[in-house]
C-alpha cells in the first residue's frame, strides 16, 4: 500500500524476491524519495506526532475517571438485566462463541500465518508500546511499563523475524497455536485485572469454548463433507438468534401456553395436511391443479389475518403458501418431492416451537417488559433487523426490476417513501402506529416494534444495493439462462441472484455498518441501547459525576471495534469470491 | 384430472376449516399475566377494614394490592434523586418514596415496578394509568394540578433554581444577576430552567447569552471548558456537581442566595382517587413524622414494642393505629420505616453524601418546611 508504483516495476524487473531492505532503505525509499516528498513527509510526521502526544496526554490524564468503565461492565453489557440471572447472558455469548470457532475453522479462516508476518506484528504493536511511552503525558508507572512491555514485544518481533529470515518463508505457524497463544495471554491479563473472580471464571470458560470448538470444527471437516458442515452452521446460527434472545435470555414458562390444546394439533395438522399438499404439488404432474391449489393458500394465508385465529396458524399458513409458491420449481423427481416435505415438516416444528416460547410469559422475577439492554440489546436489534431486512430487500429488488408493473409499482413506491424518511421517523412510527396494522389481539412490545421499524427502513436500502447488483449483470446471462429451459423463478435463484449479491458485497457491508451504528437512535422510544447506557445512564450515577467523556470515548471504541472486524470480514469474502478481480 | 383438482381443493379447505377451528377453539388474546396476591393477609386486612373505600368502589389502592407490584414512574438520569447502579438498580431520593409506598401498601418495598421517564412523558404516563404513581423531581405548580390534572404529595424536597458560575470570574455567594451582564449562561433544553432564567434576567434589565444542550452533562462539560462563562438549574443539581466536579475547592461559587424560582419537587398521583393519594400523602408524612419522634429504621424494632408515646404507637401500628381505616394494614408505617427509613435517613443516604444540607428541608422544628400533619 505505501509502496511507490516504480518500486513494484523495479522490484519485478531486477530482483524476484523482495531484497531484505532495512528500515533506513525503506525510510528512503518510500518517504524521502525526493525533496518535496522529504518535505511532506517531515510534515505528515509533525502532525501525527502533535496529534498523537494531544490524544495520549488526554487519556492520561489525571482527572480523567477511568475506573467507571470497568465497575459499570455489568451495565454497559445488559443494563438492568437481573445480577441473580447473569449466568443466562454467559451461556449466550459461549453458544454464540462455538458458533464462532466451529465456523473459523469450517470456513478455513486466517488458517495460517507465516512466521515473518507473526514477527511484524509483534514489532508493530512493541513500537506502538514504545510510542505510547516517548509521547504520554502520563503518570510515571504507566510511561515506564509501557515502554517495558513495548522493548519485549519489540524484541520479540524483531527476534522471530531474524530467526524465520529469508529460508523459512515457506514455513507457516498454524492459526491454531496463534490462537491459542493470545487467549493465553488473555487469560492471564484477565486473572491480573482486578475484577470479581465470577466474572474471571466465566471469561476464562469462553475463551477455552471458543478454542475447544475451534479444534472440534477441525475434527468435523474432516469427518463430513465441507458442503454439509457449511449448511448445517448456517442454519445453527440462524436458529441461535431466537434460541438466544427467546429462550436463554428471556426464561420462558410454558405453563399458560395452550400447547396440548393448540400446538401439538395445529403443527400436526399442518405437517400431514400441508405436508401432503406438497408432496403432491411437486411431484410434477400436478398441473393447473397445483397452481390452482398454490393460490388458494395464498389467499387464506393473507386472509386469515382478517378473522380472528391463532398467531401460530397464520404463520404456518404463510409459510405454506410460500413452500406452496417454491413448490413446483424446486420439486420434479422423488429425491426433491422428499426434500420439500421434510423441509416443510422442519419449519413447522421450528416455527410452533418458537411461537410457544413467544407466548410463554419470562419467568425472570420482578421484570416485566424489556429487560435487554445495553450491548446485549444493540447486537439483538442489528442482527434481527439485518436477518429480517435481507429476504424483504432482496423480494423488494426483485420487484422493482420485475416486468410486472403491479410489483414494480409498489416495490419503487415503498423503496422511495422509506427512503424518504430519517429512521428515527420511522422508529417512532414503529412505536407508536404498527399496532394499528395489526389485529387487535397482538400486542407487540417495545423491543419487537424497534426490530420491525429497523427492519424496514434497512429493507428499503437493501434492495437498492442488490438492485445496483442485478443490474450490473451482463445482458447475456439472462439470455443464456433463457436458452437453456430455466424458469424465471430458477433463473434469479440459480444465475442472477448470486452473481449480483456477490457483486454488492461492499455496499451491504457499508449497509450492515450504518445500521449497527442505526441501532443507537432506539434511545428515542425509550429502549435503553448500549450508547444510551455510556451516555445518559452511567454519568449520572452519583458515584460516577464528571464521567461523560470517559464514557462516550469507552462507547466509541468498543463501536469502533466491531464495525472495523465486519470490514475486514467483509475485506476477506471479497478476496475470497473474488469481487473486483473480474 | 377433474377429480385431482377437486382432490386439491378439498385439500386446502380441509386446512383451512382446520386453522379456523383451531381459532374457535383456542387461545386468541396473549395470556394476560395471572395475579395472585403474595400477601393472604394483607388482602384480608383490606377487605374487612375499607367498608367505605369498597363502596365507592375501584380505587387504585385496591386494584394495587390485588396486583401485588406498584408501578412508579422514575428518573434515571438525576443523581441523587433517580439514577441506576453498577447492577442497573435504581436507587435514589425520588426511588426510595416509591418503595416506601410499597412498602406501606404492599408490605414489601421491593415490589415495585420502575418505568423510567422522561420530563416530556412523565404526565402522559400518569393521566395513562401506565404508572400509579409519578416520583420524578416533579415540580408543583398551579397548572400542573389544575390543566394536567396531577395530585400532588407533600412536597419532599424544596429547590429553587440557581446559576453557578467561576470565581476567578469574580463571583461570589453574594453576586447577583446583573453580574452576569454579557455573560453566556448554559442550561439544558426543554424543561422550565431556560424560561425562569430569561425571565429572571430580564426583570433585573440585564444583557446575556442563553446557549442550550440537551443534558445537563453535557452544559457541565462546556461550562468545564470554558465555552460557558455560567450554568443554570435546580440548586440541588449545582451543589452536587459543584461537590464532584470542581477542580479545586472554592473554584466555583452558587448564587443568588435566594433562588430564581420555587421549586417545590414531590411525587404526583393522577387526580380523582382520593383513597390512593390519601396512603401515598401518608406513606410520606410517616417518614417525615417518624423523624420528628425519633424513629429510624435500626430503633423501630424497640419503640413498636415498647412505643414512648402515643403517636409513635399509633404509628407504628399498636392500639387506635388509623391505617387501617386508610384501607392499609396496621403495620404499614413500621414496613415503611423498617424496611426504608425515616425522611432523614433517605436524605442522609442520598442527598447528603452528594454534598447537599438540608437548608430548607429541614424539618420544621429546626427551622425548615418539612412538617407533617399529626397522627392521630
Amino acid at each position: 500500500m505505501t509502496e511507490p508504483f516504480v518500486n513494484e516495476i523495479s522490484e519485478s524487473e531486477v530482483a524476484p524476491d523482495k531484497p531484505s531492505a532495512g528500515a533506513i532503505r525503506w525510510a528512503r525509499e518510500n518517504l524521502f524519495s525526493t525533496f518535496f516528498n522529504s518535505v511532506l513527509s517531515l510534515l505528515m510526521l509533525a502532525l501525527i506526532v502533535v496529534f498523537v502526544r494531544g490524544l495520549l496526554s488526554y487519556v492520561f490524564a489525571e482527572e480523567r475517571l477511568w475506573n467507571v468503565i470497568p465497575r459499570n461492565m455489568k451495565l454497559y453489557w445488559t443494563e438492568a438485566y437481573p445480577v441473580a440471572e447473569m449466568t443466562r447472558t454467559w451461556v449466550s455469548l459461549g453458544i454464540v462463541l462455538v458458533l464462532a470457532g466451529l465456523s473459523l475453522a469450517v470456513w478455513k479462516v486466517g488458517g495460517k500465518t507465516a512466521p515473518r508476518q507473526f514477527g511484524r506484528t509483534l514489532t508493530s504493536i512493541g513500537i506502538t508500546g514504545l510510542v505510547v511511552a516517548i509521547l504520554a503525558d502520563a503518570p510515571s508507572g504507566i510511561r515506564v511499563g509501557a515502554a517495558a512491555v513495548g522493548a519485549v514485544l519489540f524484541l520479540a518481533g524483531q527476534a522471530v523475524r531474524m530467526m524465520a529470515g529469508e529460508r523459512f518463508k515457506e514455513e507457516t505457524i498454524h492459526i491454531r497455536s496463534v490462537l491459542l497463544g493470545i487467549l493465553l495471554i488473555i487469560g492471564v491479563i484477565v486473572w491480573i485485572l482486578p475484577i470479581e473472580t465470577g466474572t474471571k471464571t466465566s471469561l476464562t470458560i469462553q475463551g477455552v469454548l471458543l478454542v475447544v470448538s475451534y479444534l472440534l470444527g477441525g475434527v468435523v471437516v474432516r469427518v463430513v463433507s465441507e458442503g454439509l458442515a457449511r449448511g448445517v452452521l448456517v442454519g445453527l446460527w440462524l436458529l441461535s438468534l431466537p434460541v438466544v434472545y427467546l429462550v436463554v435470555q428471556r426464561a420462558p414458562v410454558t405453563a399458560d401456553v395452550p400447547v396440548m390444546s393448540v400446538f401439538l394439533p395445529s403443527a400436526v395438522a399442518f405437517i400431514v395436511l400441508g405436508g401432503g399438499l406438497l408432496w403432491w404439488m411437486s411431484s410434477g404432474n400436478a398441473g393447473e391443479g397445483g397452481r390452482l391449489a398454490a393460490g388458494v393458500v395464498v389467499i387464506a394465508a393473507l386472509g386469515c389475518w382478517l378473522v380472528s385465529m391463532p398467531m401460530l396458524v397464520r404463520f404456518l399458513l404463510l409459510a405454506l403458501a410460500t413452500f406452496a409458491l417454491a413448490a413446483p420449481t424446486f420439486g420434479g423427481t422423488g429425491k426433491a418431492q422428499k426434500n420439500i416435505v421434510i423441509a416443510w415438516s422442519v419449519t413447522v416444528l421450528i416455527t410452533a416451537y418458537f411461537m410457544v416460547m413467544m407466548q410463554a410469559e419470562t419467568g425472570l422475577v420482578g421484570l416485566q417488559g424489556e429487560f435487554i439492554g445495553g450491548l446485549n440489546l444493540t447486537f439483538l436489534l442489528a442482527v434481527s433487523g439485518l436477518v429480517i431486512s435481507f429476504p424483504i430487500g432482496i423480494m423488494l429488488a426483485l420487484g422493482r426490476t420485475s416486468s410486472m408493473p403491479i410489483f414494480r409499482l409498489l416495490s419503487t413506491g415503498y423503496i422511495e417513501t422509506v427512503r424518504g424518511v430519517p429512521l428515527i421517523t420511522v422508529l417512532f412510527f414503529g412505536n407508536l402506529v404498527i399496532n394499528r396494522f395489526l389485529p387487535r389481539e397482538v400486542e407487540l412490545d417495545n423491543i419487537v416494534k424497534a426490530i420491525v421499524a429497523i427492519a424496514l427502513f434497512s429493507a428499503a436500502y437493501l434492495a437498492e444495493n442488490v438492485r445496483g447488483g442485478l443490474q450490473s449483470i451482463p445482458k447475456g446471462q439472462y439470455e443464456a439462462a433463457k436458452a437453456m429451459g430455466l424458469s424465471t423463478v430458477q433463473m434469479t435463484v440459480f444465475i442472477t441472484l448470486p452473481q449480483a449479491l456477490r457483486s454488492v458485497i461492499p455496499a451491504i457491508v457499508g449497509q450492515v455498518i450504518s445500521l449497527f451504528k442505526d441501532t443507537s437512535l432506539v434511545a428515542i422510544i425509550g429502549l435503553a441501547d448500549f450508547l444510551r447506557v455510556a451516555r445518559d445512564i452511567v454519568p449520572n450515577q452519583p458515584a460516577s459525576l464528571g464521567s461523560l467523556q470517559e464514557s462516550l470515548l469507552f462507547a466509541m471504541v468498543i463501536y469502533w471495534i466491531f464495525t472495523f472486524n465486519v470490514s475486514r470480514a467483509s475485506l476477506r469474502l471479497e478476496r475470497k469470491l473474488g469481487v473486483g478481480e473480474r | 384430472m377433474n377429480l385431482k383438482k377437486l382432490m386439491a381443493v378439498l385439500a386446502v379447505l380441509a386446512l383451512v376449516l382446520t386453522a379456523c377451528d383451531a381459532g374457535g377453539g383456542g387461545d386468541e388474546t396473549t395470556p394476560t399475566t395471572a395475579v395472585t396476591p403474595d400477601d393472604g393477609t394483607t388482602t384480608e386486612t383490606t377487605a374487612g377494614g375499607t367498608d367505605t373505600g369498597a363502596q365507592t368502589g375501584g380505587s387504585r389502592l385496591d386494584e394495587i394490592i390485588a396486583r401485588g407490584t406498584l408501578n412508579c414512574g422514575v428518573n434515571e438520569t438525576l443523581p441523587g434523586f433517580g439514577s441506576k447502579d453498577e447492577t442497573g438498580a435504581f436507587v435514589g431520593f425520588d426511588i426510595d418514596l416509591c418503595r416506601a409506598v410499597a412498602a406501606a401498601v404492599l408490605g414489601d418495598s421491593e415490589a415495585v415496578n420502575y418505568t423510567a421517564l422522561t420530563a416530556a412523558q412523565r404526565f402522559e404516563a400518569l393521566s395513562s394509568g401506565s404508572i400509579d404513581m409519578l416520583s420524578r423531581n416533579t415540580t408543583w405548580t398551579q397548572s400542573r394540578d389544575g390543566e394536567l390534572g396531577v395530585d400532588f404529595a407533600p412536597t419532599t424536597y424544596y429547590d429553587g433554581q440557581q446559576v453557578m458560575a467561576l470565581a476567578a470570574d469574580g463571583f461570589d455567594s453574594g453576586s447577583g444577576l446583573a453580574d452576569l451582564a454579557g455573560a453566556v449562561i448554559c442550561t439544558n433544553a426543554g424543561t422550565t430552567t431556560e424560561k425562569n432564567i430569561t425571565e429572571a434576567m430580564q426583570a433585573a434589565g440585564t444583557d446575556f447569552t442563553l446557549t442550550t444542550f440537551e443534558d445537563f452533562n453535557i452544559v457541565l462539560e462546556n461550562f468545564k471548558s470554558g465555552a460557558c462563562d455560567a450554568v443554570t438549574t435546580d440548586g440541588s443539581g449545582l451543589i452536587s456537581r459543584k461537590s464532584t466536579d470542581e477542580p479545586a475547592p472554592g473554584d466555583w461559587v452558587i448564587f443568588p442566595a435566594v433562588p430564581i424560582s420555587k421549586e417545590p419537587l414531590g411525587p404526583g398521583v393522577a387526580q380523582g382517587d382520593a383513597k390512593w393519594a390519601d396512603a401515598v400523602n401518608w406513606s410520606i408524612y410517616a417518614m417525615i413524622l417518624a423523624e420528628e419522634l425519633g424513629v429510624d429504621s435500626s430503633n423501630v424494632d424497640a419503640m413498636q414494642a415498647s412505643p414512648p408515646n402515643g403517636e409513635v404507637q399509633r404509628l407504628l401500628g399498636g392500639e387506635e393505629e388509623k391505617q387501617t381505616a386508610m384501607g392499609l394494614s396496621a403495620d404499614a408505617f413500621y414496613n415503611v420505616i423498617k424496611q426504608v427509613g425515616n425522611y432523614g435517613e433517605i436524605f442522609d443516604r442520598h442527598l447528603t453524601v452528594l454534598g447537599l444540607e438540608r437548608g430548607l428541608n429541614a424539618l420544621w422544628s429546626d427551622g425548615g418546611l418539612i412538617y407533617a400533619p399529626p397522627a392521630r
